[in-house]
């Protein structure tokens, strides 16, 4: 049985300062895909990212289970059985999924599980962040500090468009 | 990671930052930028683009003459003596000198010093040269990221925390601390920092001076004992930079504080201090038309671009990437990248910094003081060996900047806004896969009641027209910009047309004006 996630990217919104540094590392680092979408909160342009649901509509929608959950409890997307149906895509409630159909692949963010899983990194949004708004830290921190889930708003899956 | 060591960091030379550099490979052939194990100290897009051009398909790697209406491939040999002919009878080189180390500019500088009938221009941002001759004249004390958690009020002039976001670590650090820390800000184009301000100044098109001797201003500054005074010069502003500089240097100083100035490129400052101390000419000087055979000479400058000319061409230009200078070029030479070259960074003012190259340029392209050795040679002029390491240039006994009358413009009016996805006109990052994708035309400021009148909404697709360009953007509508004034990225080349640059003789500097600005929706 794999392990609940603890520790998520959070963001503080008044630290946010819209340089889009978040987006430009995971682009460069995931294949130059773009993954992290930007939607506008007010003053702040928040980095779109999966929620790591617990109970995970991608994962259920998934028809050739590429969507799946890692021991270390982070939902993941398989590249080699991925068929780019957008099944995922159009499950996820929160339209975090971007649906490339040109590359008939759904890049997915892992939370940089590359260099997460032991705990010696932050994911590389959190570390491009020039101005401290994103943290990679536990639930419990998020309450405490006030801090909004990145990702959770429901937007359209285009960097800008709403439902 | 490669590019790091105990001693010898990489850094990102594009801002003042010197953010940290590492590098990774995804196969033999597509290097990407690295980033830190712990969050701290950031990578804005601009440094994260690096990874992109080190490999990226539209490289210059070698030489390419214009003939017969194209351009062929030539060899390094034969087009260095081409180059260094068509010289022969004067000519000025450019070189990018806010992004270079000193090492570059002062090897570059001995070498056109033995060589009769060049010479040599260290091209800076000229709205950056001019804000940085006001605090030079001003006295002011200069301050890097590090130091503004410890001041006690804030006044940002442009929008900062673009030109460099982790200057905003420092400000929102204090705030913290104490959420009634005054934070005073003056932008008439409308960018993020205004949505963090206690106090927003009302400002438009070319108002910064005004409204930086403003009682609102020195009222709401006036019980700080360490202001933070923070600036983007942005172009399109009506050339009075330089006396805003140096009445915000003054202020600076009354209040027990400095000044931290965001530029297009680390070594900015340096760069100034060099070009006057070793008797360059200015860049306004460099690009007035000259008579006789004179030619111009850019390395790794898009000066064409710069300024928003489509012309007159420049006869040699040597870039990493396809700029608009090498789009008219009949010579085209290969350079490095700024982050191929290491050496020394300086600062706020005094500090040096030492940066390592994040990955040696690629077999035959040569630094810009290598290439100009390289043209000298050619030449025939006996290039100088140099050891002695370079030291801190001195701060300039810069006079007092005059007055400069506030632009009249009582029709909608255009200016430009930095942003943190470009360097300077974008001539680098306009090739990264990233930025290409997130914003392939410009983007257009405009406030509430200028969309309603216009008929536009956020992300409409527009065509913007002043007298001397058009070209498309893409809308953005924005609360704290005044109506009547719109804003457009100015790391666009095409934006850059739209609010071209005049000579200004009289002063010696280049001048970009607010724009009379007309637009309307694309046709579909």
């Amino acid at each position: 049985m794999s392990k609940e996630i603890v520790q998520r990217v959070l963001i503080d919104l008044d630290r946010c300062v819209e340089c889009g540094s978040c987006a430009a590392a995971c682009y460069g680092s995931h294949s130059r895909m773009p993954i992290i979408q930007s939607a506008r909160q007010g003053p702040a342009l928040l980095p779109l990212i999966c929620r790591q649901c617990k109970a995970a509509s991608c994962v259920d929608a998934c028809p050739v289970q590429a969507m799946r959950r890692d021991d270390n409890g982070v939902v993941q997307r398989a590249l080699s059985l991925c068929i780019g149906c957008g099944s995922c895509a159009r499950a996820c409630p929160f339209g975090v999924l971007p649906n490339d159909v040109t590359r008939r692949q759904i890049a997915k963010c892992d939370l940089c599980a590359d260099r997460t899983a032991d705990g010696s990194a932050v994911p590389r949004c959190v570390a491009a962040c020039p101005s401290g708004a994103l943290q990679f830290a536990d639930e419990h921190k998020a309450i405490e500090d006030k801090l909004l889930e990145v990702g959770g708003r429901t937007t359209g899956q285009h960097p800008f468009k709403r439902r | 990671m490669t590019g790091t060591s105990e001693n010898r960091l990489a850094r990102c030379t594009l801002c003042p930052a010197l953010c940290g550099l590492g590098l990774d490979w995804d196969g033999p052939d597509r290097p990407r930028v690295a980033y830190p194990a712990q969050a701290g100290t950031g990578l804005c897009p601009r440094g994260s683009a690096l990874g992109d051009l080190l490999a990226a398909p539209s490289r210059i790697r070698w030489p390419r003459q214009r003939r017969d209406g194209g351009a062929i491939d030539v060899k390094l040999d034969g087009a260095i003596a081409a180059a260094a002919e068509r010289m022969a009878g004067g000519a000025t080189v450019l070189i990018d000198a806010a992004s270079l180390p000193i090492e570059q500019i002062v090897a570059a500088a001995d070498i056109v010093a033995v060589w009769e009938g060049v010479r040599l221009c260290a091209v800076l941002a000229p709205e950056d040269e001019q804000v940085l001759m006001g605090v030079e004249a001003s006295g002011a004390t200069y301050l890097a990221d590090e130091d503004l958690a410890g001041c006690d009020g804030f006044l940002i002039i442009g929008n900062a925390f673009a030109g460099n976001p982790r200057c905003a670590r420092g400000v929102l650090d204090a705030r913290k601390g104490n959420p009634r820390v005054p934070t005073v800000v003056i932008d008439s184009g409308g960018g993020v920092p205004e949505s963090f301000a206690s106090l927003r100044v009302p400002c438009p098109a070319g108002g910064e001076l005004d409204a930086l001797q403003s009682e609102q201003v020195a009222s709401a500054v006036e019980g700080c004992r360490k202001l933070g005074v923070i600036i983007a010069a942005e172009a399109g502003r009506g050339g009075r930079w330089a006396r805003v500089g140096f009445l915000a240097g003054r202020l600076a100083n009354a209040q027990g504080g400095g000044v931290a100035v965001q530029t297009a490129g680390a070594n900015a400052l340096a760069a100034l201090r060099l070009r006057v101390s070793l008797g360059m000419v200015s860049l306004a000087e460099a690009m007035t038309p000259a008579a006789g055979d004179e030619v111009r000479v850019a390395i790794g400058v898009d000066v064409l671009g710069l300024l928003g000319w489509a012309g007159p061409p420049v006869a040699i230009a040597a870039a990493a990437a396809p700029n608009q200078t090498t789009a008219t070029a009949e010579l085209i030479l290969p350079t490095a990248l700024p982050c191929e070259m290491g050496g020394t960074f300086i600062q706020a003012g005094t500090k040096p910094v030492t940066s390592a190259a994040l990955l040696a340029p690629p077999a035959g392209v040569p630094t810009p003081a290598e290439l100009l050795g390289l043209l000298a040679a050619a030449a025939g002029v006996r290039v100088p060996q140099s050891d002695t390491k370079p030291a801190v240039p001195e701060r300039l006994a810069a006079p007092e900047p005059p007055e400069v009358a506030a632009p009249a413009i009582d029709q909608s009016a255009l200016v430009a806004a930095r942003e943190a996805l470009h360097h300077a006109d974008g001539a680098l990052t306009a090739q990264a896969g990233w930025q290409s994708q997130l914003q392939p035309v410009p983007e257009l400021r405009v406030s509430p009641r200028d969309a309603e009148a216009l008929g536009v909404g956020d992300l409409a697709d527009v065509e913007v027209e002043t007298e001397s360009y058009r070209t498309a953007a893409r809308v953005r509508v924005v609360e704290y910009i005044s109506p009547g004034t719109l804003a457009i990225s100015e790391g666009d080349p095409r934006a850059r047309r739209l609010l071209s640059y005049v000579i200004d003789a009289d002063r010696d500097v280049l001048v970009s004006r607010p724009g009379v600005v007309a637009v309307r929706r694309a046709a579909r």
